[in-house]
């Protein structure tokens, strides 16, 4: 553990980008998080974690083609890389161990 | 779809701050989300929200970087500008040059007299503590800082330190005789202060080896100067010698050696001594004279105002003199000694003022030059923004040929001054120096001005000729609008009344010094030699043995044919220095004493100096009544209320009646800055007292002859000096030195700035020309004659320089007016001096630009008209 660093917010974000797989662009990606985890996303947190994340290598975009919606201006499309699928596992790991390391009785309430 | 948009300020904010490679779809984004909720929630809502994402969306992670933040500073771009810059200058050579150098005579001038002033500013500031030293002066109340006298009584230094907590320090300093030293075979007379250990605490001068604070407590050791110890022991180890103290008959150790006193001290020594040491004359309890140098050091940071109090308390406790109430005791910081003691202060400002001027005409010149010549290239312009270059970018490219020039003209201004600065300081006695390589505040401060000057200078034609259209460029459609005009037309008047308003001060300056010059100072001036006649300046045993000496040489003067008249006095007019006295008039000596000043002279004082008598009559030897007689000027028995000398007499502080034998008409004893005050000379015969000066009136154009029979007489004297004398009529004119550098510095400049001035109007009217060529075609062809286009072509500039005459005007005045105020003596401000300032101003103004306006008219129309 600790190869990785991989904040709260950026794990959604990264997981919500694998969910949404090839139609992963800022408004759908807002949208999708806002509906599942009912919390809302502000542009400005959602695209620095993003650029954040693509300088880290955890993701990686292309530009889509031009659309006649949304004032002609195309789309930035992002895909989660070999190196976001390991941090994102790592995380999981690193969750799934503590879960079955707590004892039982703990949570006997 | 609706067709509400986003608000357009937050759209350009956004643009203006977003990562270019992120805009696009961040901007896609913020639109998509924009419709959606204008559909959901309506567009007030969808907008404000728009503007709460953009603003959230500024965040370091997606702000553009700065080195991308514009296209104009990318290195490629600034080589381009570089380049397409000196192709400029090179291809408008002439006018490159007529700018590069009418502003580096600006950049020099402006350097110089800063020079000047940070030279004069300079003075007594490498003290470390300085701003906390301060020389103790006193002086009338009523008379105010005028009638301050900086020097103190002897024992008010240590009685202040004694008595006043927050006076922490102090020293007196003093040179009160001739002092004549011997090493082995070596005598020097070096200029010797006697000085207490406070010394040390006040002032920093470089200590080179001893101790100084050792030395001043020490009685009879000795402080020598760098240049005396090695004259006196060469490369060898100074302290712990002993010299030999001819003129005391004393011997004494060096202590410590000091480097010499720098030149922009105003303390000049060459050796120092204890205090214990000074000579015994000096009473330590004499409160009644005031007559050597003091200074004191205060604690931390207490201001002389916070003292004035207990200054006061002071000296009503220990001051002896009959006018207490009259005296206020004062502090000088010792920052502004070097201008209280040359009275320059008023110059200075002056001269920081034309440095500004000539440096404000220059970049306005040069700006007024630059915008003028910018319109030659409006097709330039035009093709340039045809092809697609932004307004910024051709902003860029004009800043960047302004600085460039203005580089230029700073490498070239430096020049300049290293090429003047030996003729100045040579001129003004200065010793100025210009070393910028070793001082990196003052090369960075040259390289800030040159930049400044670039960029305030070239933003005018830069933001002006790149607002043009380039449809309108390229036709070659390129009036002016009014209001540029007037800007610049505003700029020539400035430039003219700056011109005329140094003319007419430089004429006033002139006119002042002639005045004081030749005006009549009631004596016979001409012809009169004087030298000094201290005896302890001779090498005698005694002082009996000096005086007959001298009354030798002086039967021996006598009888020389060349010579017409010979008398004494302690100082002679022109070299006067202040003594004052209270004296009482014997019929009222109830009434207030008259304050009047002093001076010894000898026999025959008034008929070799050929003053007149108002009445009584002149000293006598042979008026057994004359040995303590006096004689005052009119000014004095105005100020004592008498019209007739008749069995007058003066009672004097000690309570003796002197008889007044005369009164003397009012004459010149000191420079005609100042007004002839009350003065009353005491007699002394001359067999009874030899000292003071020797003053010789000589035949006329015998001169030279004189003053070899003066010499020789002198050295029968076996003097320790070489024969120095001086003409009263030249020490008079010596007096109006200062005024007179000033004449010569305000003509210096005036010229300056008409050259720049006419350079300025010269650039003005070549552009107005170039403007009017059709106009000017089409008149020649129509039957105009040269001469007529030559005025249609200048009437509108003479009207500037009208203009700038009337503005002028008023600033002369008050100028002039400030600057007579200073002299008691003075000329009345006539209206020529304004007339002459003005035609002079007027003819050069016409002189350019008729130049340029033959030019034009005297083209064959056919040029002109060609393109139509």
């Amino acid at each position: 553990m600790g190869k990785v660093q991989l904040g709260e917010f950026e794990e959604i974000v990264l997981l919500t980008v694998a969910v949404l797989f090839d139609e992963a662009y800022g408004v759908a990606i807002k949208r999708e998080i806002e509906e599942r985890l009912g919390r809302s996303v502000s542009v400005g947190a959602l695209q620095s974690a993003l650029r954040r994340m693509e300088t880290k290598g955890f993701l990686k975009s292309r530009l889509g083609e031009a659309t006649q919606v949304r004032g002609g201006k195309r789309k930035r499309f992002f895909t989660v890389t070999p190196y976001g699928k390991q941090a994102l596992t790592e995380v999981r790991d690193a969750r799934l161990q503590l879960w079955q390391s707590i004892p039982k009785v703990a949570f006997d309430f | 779809m609706n067709k509400q948009i986003p608000p357009h300020w937050a759209q350009r904010f956004f643009h203006w701050f977003c990562h270019p490679a992120y805009y696009e779809d961040l901007a896609g984004d913020l639109a998509e989300l924009y419709d959606e909720r204008v559909q959901e929630l309506g567009v007030r809502k969808a907008q404000w929200k728009y503007v709460r994402d953009v603003m959230l969306l500024f965040r370091p992670s997606i702000i553009r970087p700065i080195y991308t933040y514009s296209t104009l500073i990318q290195p490629a771009m600034i080589r381009n500008y570089l380049k397409v810059s000196l192709r400029n200058l090179w291809k408008y050579k002439s006018y490159a040059l007529l700018n590069i150098f009418g502003l580096a005579i600006g950049i020099a001038a402006a350097i110089v007299l800063f020079l000047i002033v940070r030279y004069e500013q300079s003075f007594d500031t490498f003290h470390a503590e300085h701003e906390r030293v301060y020389r103790i002066g006193e002086g009338m109340v009523a008379e105010g800082e005028d009638g301050m006298h900086w020097a103190t009584r002897n024992p008010v230094v240590p009685t202040l330190i004694e008595e006043i907590p927050e006076v922490i320090s102090g020293t007196r300093f003093f040179a009160p005789d001739h002092v004549r030293m011997q090493y082995q075979d070596k005598v020097v007379n070096p200029l010797v202060h006697y000085a207490d250990s406070g010394f040390v605490e006040l002032f920093d001068f470089k200590l080179l080896a001893g101790s100084l604070a050792q030395t001043l407590k020490t009685p009879n050791h000795i402080v020598l100067a760098q240049s005396v110890a090695e004259r006196f022991f060469g490369r060898d180890k100074a302290v712990g010698k002993t010299l030999e103290v001819i003129t005391r008959e004393q011997r004494f150790t060096v202590g410590a050696v000091l480097a010499d006193p720098p030149e922009n001290s105003s303390l000049q020594f060459e050796a120092l001594l204890p205090w214990d040491n000074a000579p015994d004359w000096i009473e330590p309890e004499d409160w009644a004279s005031q007559f050597m140098t003091g200074y004191v050091k205060l604690a931390g940071s207490v201001k002389p105002s916070a003292l004035s109090e207990k200054l006061s308390k002071f000296k009503d406790q220990h001051f002896q003199s009959e006018r207490l109430d009259d005296i206020q005791m004062k502090l000088l910081p010792l920052a502004e000694l070097r201008a209280e003691e040359t009275k320059n202060g008023p110059i200075i400002t002056l001269l920081s003022i034309i440095a500004a001027i000539t440096l404000i005409i220059a970049s306005v010149n040069f700006m007024n030059l630059a915008t003028a010549q910018s319109l030659l290239r409006t097709r330039e312009i035009g093709l340039r923004k045809a092809i697609g270059s932004r307004r910024s970018q051709l902003v860029a490219q004009f800043l960047t040929e302004s600085v460039v020039t203005c580089f230029f003209a700073l490498i070239i201004g430096i020049l300049l001054v290293h090429l003047v600065l030996p003729y100045f300081n040579r001129h003004f006695d200065l010793m100025l120096t210009f070393r910028y390589w070793q001082n990196l505040p003052l090369l960075g401060t040259l390289l800030a001005i040159g930049l400044l000057i670039g960029l305030l200078s070239g933003a005018y034609p830069a933001t002006f000729v790149s607002r043009l259209s380039p449809v309108n460029s390229l036709k070659g459609h390129n009036k002016f609008k009014a209001s540029g005009r007037l800007f610049q037309r505003g700029l020539i008047v400035v430039q003219y009344a700056a011109s005329i308003l140094l003319i007419a001060g430089t004429l006033v300056i002139w006119r002042q010094v002639q005045f004081m010059k030749s005006q009549d100072l009631n004596f016979v001036e001409e012809n009169v030699v004087a030298f000094s006649l201290w005896y302890d300046n001779y090498d005698f045993q005694s002082e009996e043995q000096a005086k007959s000496a001298i009354k030798t040489m002086i039967d021996r003067l006598e009888n020389e044919s060349v010579i017409t008249a010979i008398t004494f006095g302690d100082k002679m007019p022109g070299r006067y220095r202040y003594f004052t006295s209270n004296f009482r008039d014997s019929e009222s000596p109830t009434k207030e004493p008259v304050n009047l000043r002093w001076m010894m002279v000898g026999d025959e004082y008034f008929e070799t100096l050929g003053m007149d008598l108002v009445a009584g009559h002149t000293f006598s030897k042979e008026l057994p009544s004359d040995s303590n007689a006096v004689i005052i000027n009119e000014t004095a028995a105005k100020a004592l209320g008498w019209s007739d000398d008749q069995d007058k007499f003066l009672i004097n502080g000690e309570g003796e009646h002197l008889p007044v034998a005369g009164i003397v008409r009012d004459y010149h004893y000191e420079s005609l800055q100042k007004r002839i005050e009350p003065m009353l000379h005491y007699y002394y015969p001359g067999d009874e007292y030899y000292y003071g000066e020797l003053a010789v009136r000589l035949q006329p154009d015998r001169t030279a002859e004189g003053l070899e029979v003066l010499e020789s007489a002198y050295q029968s004297l076996e003097p320790f000096e070489p024969f120095s004398y001086y003409f009263l009529d030249e020490e008079f004119d010596k007096m109006y030195r200062t005024q007179e550098r000033l004449g010569l510095t305000a003509s210096l400049f005036a010229g300056i700035t008409v050259v720049l001035a006419s350079l300025g109007l010269l650039g003005l009217a070549a552009f107005a020309t170039r403007q009017r060529r059709k106009e000017v075609g089409v008149r020649k062809v129509l039957g105009a004659s040269v001469g007529q286009i030559i005025v249609l072509l200048s009437q509108s500039f003479a009207g500037l320089v009208i203009i700038a005459f009337v503005v002028s005007c008023p600033l002369v005045y008050f100028g002039a007016n400030q600057f007579l105020q200073d002299f008691a003596y003075r000329i009345s401000l006539g209206a020529d001096v304004f007339l002459i300032a003005g035609i002079i101003a007027f003819v050069i103004a016409g002189i350019s630009v008729s130049l340029q306006a033959f030019r034009a008219a005297s083209v064959n129309p056919v040029h002109l008209l060609r393109d139509e």
